[in-house]
């Protein structure tokens, strides 16, 4: 039960650093290797301040802010020509682009912070769960989690900005004969996926802690979610976020960690092999 | 003795049938005017035929005799049945004889070295009054010489069934009137079987032999263009759009 | 635009007809190779960064054929590379088998397994992104694999390879020449295929596969012989490679070790050029050792060449330098015709 709960809280970290990159993929068509890179700038930034001195909520916003302010500025800058290709022309130059990003922002990183890490879990007291003891500050880590995956769905599902996000993710050329626009749209996606990644540096920092080198890691875990989920399906990512975290700690801890990794790596090929629409969509495609 | 012949075929695409339960035979040496409104499954009844999908149902797809069934677009390509699709697509970093070539050198029955290959594509691209853009980049080719050229690629693999889908759209009228006369040259010197998917209705009672009529993947009606035109399920069905598009 | 799915070369140059001018290119390209290590004096630390060099453009030969000419995106260079050497070493290390059983052993497991990954992306229609996904996740499940089956693989510290050792195949100066014939085979193989019908039919399916396989080309066997060839291409340099070296690790082979480099190499030589491996391989070995100072930041440094061929230099140095030549020919040199 104990592994359960932990994996549940490990699966919602997943789940939001996954939404992030599938939110993206599906309304802009990139796949944004650099994903991990935005969680580690969020992490660094977070550490900066605190290490200054700042106030924690004020530290901690400034992270998110950047992640958000870094991903929407890859859209208007780089990743502008990419836009003009369509289908599957687009999405292999994004992802070239953004590996070059990954790298170009990993060397820069490791470089300017070889020892810096974003550490909020301060000795946290224990609170009593279904029976179970678990650590406060994982059970705050998965209700900012919670809130901010229970938030993005109202926001799709209810207003019009979600409405239009929700189009444009279905058919390109059909939203924009209708009127929304597509630019804005996409400014909007990155600034929310990008801002879901540095809420993934907060609540990583909570739990254990990050630091300059994890960004390929966050990026294949978030790309593993992804493709369980569905690529481009919110909702796919939730699910397979949290499930693919029970399964990550109840298998590590019977198997270790390097075998359960590549459980979850067979776990993404077989899905793309079977189901590559996801858990959740329809066999085959 | 029918060249193609169709035994209840049916293609769903989610439930809704796009080709239903169809029966068609073909005989040799006729150009066979496959029309219907948009949507009818006209399109995805060539991509049947010629291996681009799978039908749901078992059915029978014989050419001369042959299954069709079950093979991929290369196998039914070699076999004798060449494709002209509804879009152009060219070899993009190709000149004009070398895409041409490529249908000679991999669509014939029998393997072409590249000498010979090249030489049968510009003695058709001679024929189809290409000749002169032979060494041109394809992707400097205008729509009407990108039809051409697919209809050369085509026949270069010296084809015994042709399938042509919507290659006069978008034509001019001055290009339209060549492009027909290019399909009735074709058909006379080859001696070819064409099925022949089309919205424009002077193509059609130009060159047609016979009609069929597709509406929701069924057949609506069939027989001379003459007789169907008259057919007032056809008029209500079909002509009465048909009418305004042309 | 054409290339793999509209990125890669722009305006895709046939082969030579000619047999001569066909291999010319190769020839110049190993003559000058070849009297590289006599220039340089014959030290230690240049062979070995030669070998280094000649072992990167092989990898990207076969990267060349199997994205290049099919687009097919393997992100498993490394592993099917990593595959063959391990195969080979613990054939050599457990059973006492001589090199020249067990790196064709390893070979064969190599295209068995570049072969098995086509034929399914051919057999289930992945997409492009789809085959980037499975191949980057069977890379990991490769290194995870070799850190996992301690007993077999040696985990994290590897293996000690016995077969070959005290022989000429670790001495540097024969082991630049062993690689440079590896690498001349290889381009001699790329070039004979893109000649080849086989290389017809790749010309025009990375065009258009729809209309390649309605135009009669067998599209999926093009791919998987691709596959085939392109693997046991990286298992012979990676088996080779171990048995000179006399150690394997992990790190040799792993993603951000081989792949990462060789798609820097390929970008910057040209993607579907003969010779773009080669001249890639150069820039990237002399840049990466002027460069060794700025310790993490060369990642950095890979990151924005990345990102700046792939932005506005797409076709490549050398098709760069062939169009500067014609239009300096046609500007300066009397007309012909
Ligand atoms: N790949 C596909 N997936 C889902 N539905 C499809 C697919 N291809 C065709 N359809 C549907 O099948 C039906 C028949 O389409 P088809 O393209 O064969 O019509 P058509 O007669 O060629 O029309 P048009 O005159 O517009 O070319 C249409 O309702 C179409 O929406
Ligand atoms: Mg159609």
């Amino acid at each position: 039960m104990a592994l359960v709960l932990d994996g549940v809280a490990f699966g919602l970290q997943l789940a939001l650093l996954a939404t992030g990159l599938t939110l993206i993929y599906g309304l802009a068509g990139v796949l944004n290797l650099a994903h991990g890179q935005l969680v580690v700038a969020a992490a660094m930034v977070g550490a900066v301040a605190l290490g200054a001195g700042a106030p924690v909520l004020l530290a901690l916003g400034l992270a998110v802010v950047t992640a958000g302010a870094a991903a929407v500025l890859l859209d208007v800058t780089l990743l502008r020509p990419v836009y003009r290709l369509r289908g599957q022309a687009r999405v292999l130059l994004s992802l070239l682009l953004t590996l070059g990003v990954a790298f170009a922002a990993d060397g820069l990183l490791v470089h300017s912070f070889p020892f810096t890490r974003l550490n909020l879990s301060v000795a946290t007291p224990s609170v009593e769960l279904l029976g179970v003891t678990v650590r406060s500050a994982s059970v705050v880590a998965s209700l900012v989690a919670i809130v901010a995956l229970g938030g993005l769905v109202v926001l799709l599902r209810t207003t019009r900005v979600g409405r239009a996000i929700r189009s444009l993710t279905q058919d390109e050329e059909g939203a924009q004969l209708c009127g929304v626009d597509p630019g804005r749209t996409r400014r909007l996606v990155f600034v929310l996926g990008g801002s879901m990644a540095g809420l993934v540096a907060v609540t990583q920092g909570l739990v254990s802690s990050v630091g300059a080198t994890s960004g390929l890691d966050l990026t294949i875990f978030a790309l593993i979610v992804t493709v369980v989920g569905g690529l481009g399906r919110v909702s796919g990512a939730v699910v397979a976020g949290v499930l693919l975290g029970v399964v990550h700690a109840v298998a590590a801890f019977h198997i270790g960690t390097v075998l359960t990794f590549v459980i979850l790596l067979v776990a993404a090929i077989v899905v793309i092999l079977v189901r590559p629409s996801g858990i959740l969509g329809g066999a085959g495609s | 003795m029918a060249i193609l012949e169709l035994r209840g075929v049916t293609k769903r695409f989610g439930g809704l049938p796009a080709v239903d339960d169809l029966d068609l035979d073909v005989a040799p040496g006729r150009v066979v005017a496959l029309i219907g409104p948009n949507g009818a499954g006209k399109s995805t009844l060539l991509q049947l035929i010629n291996g681009l999908i799978a039908p749901t149902t078992a059915g029978a797809i014989r050419f001369e005799g042959r299954d069709l069934l079950g093979r991929s677009p290369h196998e039914v390509r070699r076999m004798g049945v060449a494709t002209v699709m509804q879009r152009p697509r060219v070899f993009t970093s190709m000149s004009t004889l070398e895409d041409v070539a490529v249908g000679a050198r991999f669509g014939g029955g029998e393997r072409l070295r590249e000498g010979p290959a090249t030489e049968v594509a510009a003695e058709v691209l001679e024929r189809l009054g290409l000749g002169a853009r032979r060494d041109v980049s394809v992707a400097e080719l205008t729509l009407h010489e990108q039809r051409v050229l697919e209809l050369a690629r085509a026949l270069a693999g010296r084809p015994r069934l042709l399938l042509l889908d919507e290659v006069m759209a978008g034509l001019n009228p001055t290009e339209l009137t060549a492009f027909v006369e290019l399909v009735r040259s074709v058909r006379d010197d080859a001696g070819l079987t064409i099925v022949w998917v089309e919205h424009v209705m002077r193509a059609i009672t130009a060159l047609a032999d016979d009609v069929v009529v597709l509406a929701l993947g069924r057949r609506l009606a069939a027989g001379s263009p003459d007789e169907v035109m008259r057919d007032p399920r056809v008029i209500e069905a079909y002509l009465g759009r048909g009418a305004q598009r042309c | 635009m054409s290339g793999p799915l509209g990125l890669g070369p722009g305006g895709v140059v046939a082969p030579p007809a000619s047999s001569l001018r066909a291999y010319l290119p190769i020839v110049v390209a190993s003559v000058v190779l070849a009297l590289v290590p006599l220039s340089l004096g014959g030290s230690r630390y240049f062979l070995s960064l030669g070998v280094h060099l000649l072992v990167v453009a092989s990898y990207a030969v076969a990267f060349n054929l199997v994205f290049g000419s099919t687009s097919q995106l393997f992100l498993c260079q490394g592993a099917l590379a990593g595959a063959a050497a391990y195969c080979s070493v613990i054939l050599g290390n457990r059973y006492g088998l001589p090199l020249w059983l067990t790196i064709p052993a390893g070979v064969g497991l190599a295209a068995l397994l570049g072969g098995g990954l086509s034929w399914v992306a051919v057999s289930r229609r992945l997409e492009v992104i789809y085959l980037g996904i499975v191949t980057l996740a069977f890379s990991l499940v490769f290194t995870n694999l070799l850190l996992g089956g301690r007993e077999l693989t040696g985990g994290e510290t590897g293996l000690v390879v016995d077969g070959g050792a005290g022989t000429w195949l670790r001495s540097p100066a024969a082991a630049y020449y062993l690689f440079l014939a590896l690498l001349v085979g290889h381009l001699v193989v790329y070039r004979a295929i893109e000649r080849s019908r086989l290389g017809w039919g790749f010309r025009a399916l990375r065009d258009d596969e729809v209309a390649a396989a309605l135009a009669g080309v067998d599209v999926a066997r093009a791919k998987v012989t691709a596959g085939v060839v392109g693997a046991a291409m990286l298992g012979s340099v990676g088996a080779t490679f171990a048995a000179h070296e006399g150690f394997v690790s992990p790190t040799t082979f792993a993603f951000g070790e081989v792949d990462v480099r060789v798609l820097v190499v390929l970008a910057l030589g040209g993607v579907g050029t003969l010779l773009g491996p080669v001249v890639g391989a150069v820039v990237v070995t002399v840049v990466d050792e002027l460069l060794r100072p700025l310790g993490q930041l060369r990642l950095t440094v890979y990151g924005v060449v990345l990102v700046v061929i792939f932005l506005g230099f797409r076709q490549g140095m050398v098709r760069s330098v062939r169009s500067l030549w014609m239009r300096a020919g046609t500007r300066a040199g009397p007309r012909t015709d």
